[in-house]
């Protein structure tokens, strides 16, 4: 360790002994002073209130700065693919301009894997007033999406992004639903319009589905469909995607193709193999159809018949609750909310793990709802009714899958806490609640949804705790104000970096479509600002997704267009950009 | 030139065994050196460049950028155990470099309302937000200074590690880190003050 206040700092080098102090007061924070100049130093302050005042803001600067790091940027997660990449480009430039080579190089595979570092993109559901069982066929015909508008007659300069993946289902006249992958590259600054066109690189048959309403993707795990069954009551099932896995659910080579699903980008895609993403390499895994375990839930009857070819239901008899639904990070399992559609009882959180053949409740005191994943674990909320019945306030728990684990990260009004990636902050609502009408179920009252700090606080694997609030809670979580309530529903998510959050927001009038915001999260405090978001109130239906620098949803139909689009804004650096599908019946996986 | 990497690095898979003598440049051991030098540090790195340009795509861009530079100039790290610090020093060179060049051409991006006359919208959130007066404070500071505040405070590297990461003497680098604790406190005086006028104001008029 080395000693400060030497050289290049004498005693007589200094415009007065003030600045000698203050550069000292500097000088110790970071090594020991020179004894003697350690003693000046404290004989100074001792004697100058301005100059120990310095010193203590030092110190509160210091305190203030090591707080930044409390919160650490996560990096995304292709970030290796990407620079795997370009070193490979670099390794290539220096072969050819250095000697020839033979050897094959050690960074290849991972080059080849870059661009299967992919995230399952985007968003569900159909239009506001029109389910894909009820839509009248557009005039395209077979066609599950119309063309494209035609490109505009400027000549747009695109922005060029990193791959961005958007998958959504669309059915046929048979009622054989099809899943697209529209792979994006370049998206077109706001004021150009629509640039041109680009065709989906997969598409992959999944079977006929029995009125899906969203879809929820992950990676390679099967497709989450929620749906309505045969005896009317909502369904989970899950699709399979892989047609090599299933050759019959192999879509029919057609001789005219159905027109095919059109994403308005680049004015001439000019994508090469070398930077095509290549399928995932491993087999996605697969649900068995097995025979169902016994649940201890008397509310499910899981079946596991196979639903429909491709997919297998994994419980029944239930209504999915709310819009909040989602995949755990690494896709190993689905959590979700519902109740039983016999109306016996409140809504539990449901979860699926990949591979079983039902879903199972994780809660059983029938008032609980999902709110977002941290980890490997679940944030959910519940009711508390006061002791006079009067009031009903929420408060967030944390689960873990296996019921093991149970913790409340901390006290206050949290209902429907989606965390964010880092488990820094969380979009909630703070607010009171009350019974729906016919009593299974909750709805917000007074309060609002807002973005705050979070902590879990306790130690889960030590039962029931709670991190209290000291004070007021809007200061202590240093919340914004996202709306007001009561809302009629809402989906918050966030993007794998923890740097971007959207927010949709339900109509009152009707809570299948309503608006959509993106927000950019400041890494250093985790605020928003909500003046100036990149998207503000974009008319969306319910359902989007959000990851991989690209933000997906489903605009709903307009006045003119009778069927809904998908749109894309997508981000790098260099700014902001969209594109837009024709219009059609798409069913967005989310 | 490199023989191996410290056993922080966990790089012994990589260069057990290898002579700590000069070497021709071989691309399989610097894309091996820099794969090993990307899973124990990128990270931080990451993490220092957008605390550095408070933007999350450029710092991943830039991220990239640092990790092929170091790929690049492999057989110029001297001592294995200096890595970390060889590494810090190539972001915060890609840094400089890329502040210096929107100070000499700026970048005009999409805002989504009228091409060319506006920052982006990313920039445009980032210089209005509501964050805090630290930050703010610390964007007011030389760049310069503001790295060395971060690499010492938020990265913990050690006064030599910091003299080489910033490439200046360890004297040198103590002196400016503590100059920027200066500079750091007078900006956050003047962005307090800045904060605390409108309040006053306000407060003025209720008295009225």
């Amino acid at each position: 360790m080395s000693l400060l206040g030497g050289r290049g700092g004498r005693s007589d080098d200094w415009k007065t002994q003030h600045l000698r102090a203050q550069a000292r007061a500097a000088e110790r924070l970071d090594a020991p002073l020179y004894p003697e100049e350690a003693s000046w130093l404290d004989d100074h302050l001792a004697g100058c209130s301005e100059c120990a005042q310095v010193e203590a803001d030092y110190a509160t600067q210091r305190l203030e700065l090591r707080a930044l790091g409390e919160r650490t940027p996560q990096p995304p997660r292709d970030l290796w693919a990407r620079t795997a990449v370009a070193i490979e480009q670099e390794a290539r430039h220096r072969s050819l301009g250095l000697r020839d080579r033979t050897r094959r190089s050690v960074l290849a595979p991972y080059a080849l894997l870059a661009g299967a570092l992919v995230v399952a993109v985007v968003v569900g559901t159909l239009t506001s007033s029109q389910r894909p069982s009820t839509v009248t066929a557009t005039p395209s015909a077979s066609a599950q999406i119309a063309l494209a508008t035609p490109a505009a007659s400027a000549s747009p300069t695109p922005l060029n992004v990193a791959h961005k993946e958007v998958d959504f289902l669309s059915a046929d006249r048979n009622g054989q639903f099809h899943l697209y992958t529209t792979k994006v590259s370049q998206v077109c600054p706001k004021e150009v319009g629509t640039c041109a066109t680009t065709e989906p690189s997969e598409v992959k048959s999944i079977g006929p589905l029995s009125s899906p309403e969203t879809v929820f993707g992950q990676g390679d795990a099967p497709l989450v469909v929620l749906g309505n069954g045969k005896d009317g009551t909502s369904v989970f099932a899950v699709a399979l995607p892989d047609k090599t896995e299933s050759p019959t659910l192999t879509p029919e080579p057609t001789t005219e193709p159905p027109a095919t699903p059109v994403v308005t980008a680049s004015p001439s895609p000019t994508t090469t193999p070398a930077t095509e993403t290549p399928p995932p390499s491993s087999a996605p895994t697969t649900p068995s159809p097995t025979p169902p375990v016994e649940t201890a839930s008397p509310s499910v009857a899981p079946s596991g018949s196979p639903l429909t070819t491709g997919a297998i239901e994994s419980a029944r008899g239930v209504e999915v609750v709310d819009t909040t639904a989602a995949y755990a990070p690494d896709g190993s399992a689905f959590a979700f909310t519902a109740r039983p559609s016999n109306g016996s009882h409140g809504p539990d959180i449901y979860l699926w793990k990949v591979g079983q053949a039902e879903a199972t409740p994780i809660t059983t005191d029938h008032r609980s709802v999902f709110g977002s994943w941290a980890g490997h674990t679940i944030v959910g909320s519940k009711v508390v009714t006061s002791g006079d019945g009067k009031t009903n306030e929420p408060a967030a728990f944390v689960i873990s899958p296996d019921r093991t684990k149970v913790g409340l990260p901390q006290t206050g009004l949290a209902w429907r806490p989606a965390v964010e990636p880092n488990e820094g902050s969380a979009v909630y609502w703070s607010g009171t609640l009350e019974r729906t009408a016919d009593g299974l179920g909750w709805r917000t009252v007074a309060g609002r949804l807002v973005l705050g700090r979070w902590s879990v606080g306790s130690d889960t694997t030590a039962g029931p705790s709670a991190t209290p609030l000291s004070g007021n809670q809007t200061m202590e979580r240093g919340e914004t104000t996202i709306a007001e309530g009561p809302l009629a529903d809402w989906d918050a998510r966030w993007d794998e970096t923890g740097t971007r959050l959207a927010v949709w927001i339900a109509d009152a009038a009707d809570p299948t479509a309503g608006k959509l915001s993106l927000y950019v999260v400041d890494p250093f405090d985790g605020r928003i600002d909500l003046t100036s978001p990149p998207l503000s109130s974009e008319p969306a239906l319910a359902g989007f997704s959000i990851s991989n620098g690209r933000l997906a949803w489903a605009a709903p139909a307009g006045t003119t267009d009778k069927t809904s689009r998908v749109r894309i804004l997508a981000w790098t650096n260099d700014g902001f950009g969209q594109v837009e599908s024709a219009p059609g019946d798409v069913l967005l996986v989310r | 030139m490199v023989g191996g990497l410290n056993s922080d690095l966990g790089a012994t898979r990589v260069f057990a065994g290898g002579p700590a003598v000069s070497r021709a440049w071989d691309h399989d051991e610097a894309g091996l050196f820099v794969e090993e030098l990307f899973a124990h540090h990128h990270g931080e790195i990451y993490a220092y460049l957008i605390r550095m340009l408070r933007d999350p795509e450029l710092a991943a861009d830039l991220t990239q950028d640092a990790f092929v530079k170091a790929y690049r100039a492999y057989d110029s790290l001297e001592k294995p155990e200096n890595a970390r610090a060889w590494l810090y020093q190539i972001a915060h060179r890609v840094a400089l470099d890329h502040i210096r060049r929107g100070k000499i051409v700026r970048f005009l991006p999409w805002t989504g309302e009228s091409r060319g006359a506006s920052p982006s919208a990313e920039h445009l959130v980032m210089e209005t937000r509501l964050s805090g007066d630290l930050q703010r404070a610390l964007e007011r500071i030389p760049e310069r200074q503001r790295a060395a505040l971060l690499l010492a405070e938020l990265h913990d590297l050690t006064g030599i590690e910091l003299a080489s990461a910033l490439g200046v003497s360890h004297v040198a680098a103590r002196a400016l880190l503590t100059r920027a604790r200066e500079s750091l406190r007078q900006a956050l005086a003047v962005e307090r003050e800045a904060e605390a006028e409108p309040r006053v104001t306000a407060a003025s008029s209720d008295d009225r």
